[in-house]
């Protein structure tokens, strides 16, 4: 993708969506692999996926979260979760943060009354809210946040705003 | 006129806005830009058709200008890039600050933001409707529709309506610049 490309906010959006998508369908199955049914609740839990070769010590994506519970219907309760999505330099690329969130395995949402925050690492774009509704299904993936929306565009520097 | 219509790309809904240049800021000392900073009471971001809609209360603030609406509708190319079209409805007041520190001000229930390449040619049109009306210090504008061709740097109005302010008194012209469109 070409660089000026990246540094339109919307397609930088558009992939800090995608990417946060991708991410909540990586704790589920995190936490369907740690959690046993049997138990239906994990604390303090991580997770992390790595670069393929040569980067394969590098963290690609790392999600955190203090609790989360198994609740009927294939759905999971995830508390303080954050998800970050690093670049093979190390350098953080996107941070989501949603002090709670309901995520439906079956129906693919995620959804809390809660607030969410989105943010690129390099502070160039963030957007919060407060309650949100996640449609990850591949068909018409969709996100809305449905109050107090305040989306932040900065322009760094030039000297910043290279990666 | 110049003056004003260049801040209605800044009304790019913010989205656009980062990769305008501060043309205040001195050259050999880069600032930080202020951030824009968009508040509405809710968004929509479809990931497919990749459009994200801000509705209710929708406020974009940006050092240079800003814009108030109920919906704001933006929209990116499968290709990324530029904005195939920003789109900002219902009430939409623009207030921008021009090089002399004056406020100009676009209205109009309806303003369009259009980009396209063809080839080589890229061409930008900002277009309002809904009662449109631009007031400047010097004057307003007003028409059904009011259009700049940002490519080719031209300002089109059917049944237009320009007032002058001169120093007291208003001075009106009509009609005088009719689009041949506009007689169709």
């Amino acid at each position: 993708m070409p660089r000026e490309t990246m540094r339109n906010p919307l397609v930088k959006l558009s992939l800090v969506l995608w990417v946060f998508a991708s991410m909540l369908a990586c704790v589920w199955l995190a936490v369907r692999a740690q959690a046993q049914p049997s138990i239906g609740t994990v604390t303090d839990f991580s997770t992390a996926e790595y670069f393929d070769p040569p980067h394969e010590n590098q963290v690609k994506l790392l999600i955190t979260g203090a609790e989360a519970q198994l609740q009927s219907g294939g759905r999971y309760l995830v508390r303080k979760l954050k998800l970050e999505t690093f670049r093979e330099t190390g350098q953080r690329e996107i941070t989501v943060e949603a002090p709670e969130c309901l995520f439906d395995s079956t129906r693919r949402l995620a959804s809390s009354a809660g607030h969410l925050q989105v943010e690129t690492g390099d502070g160039r774009f963030r957007v919060e809210g407060e309650g949100f509704l996640c449609d990850l299904r591949s068909d018409q993936p969709n996100l809305t946040i449905s109050n107090r929306v305040r989306t932040v565009i900065r322009k760094l520097p030039p000297t910043q705003s290279k990666p | 006129m110049k003056i004003l219509w260049p801040t209605l790309v800044l009304a790019g809904f913010g989205v656009a806005l980062g990769a305008q240049t501060n043309p205040t800021a001195p050259a050999a000392k880069p600032a930080e830009r202020p951030p824009t900073q968009i508040t509405s009471d809710s968004v929509d971001f479809d990931l497919k058709t990749r459009t994200a809609v801000y509705r209710g209360h929708v406020r974009v603030a940006d050092p240079t200008m800003s814009l108030s609406c109920e919906i704001l509708t933006a929209k990116v190319p499968e290709s990324g890039g530029s904005f195939d079209s920003i789109i900002a409805e219902q009430n939409v007041v623009i207030d921008a600050i021009d090089g002399k520190g004056q406020t100009n001000r676009a209205m109009g229930d309806r303003v369009i933001y259009t980009h396209k390449v063809e080839g080589s040619v890229t061409n930008e049109v900002i277009e309002l409707t809904g009662n449109p009306r631009l007031e400047a210090p010097q004057g307003a504008l007003t028409g059904d529709t009011i259009v700049w061709d940002k490519a080719n740097n031209r300002v089109r109005a059917t049944n237009q309506k320009m007032i002058f302010n001169t120093g007291g008194t208003n001075q009106f012209l009509t009609g005088f610049e009719k689009p041949a469109d506009a007689k169709k």
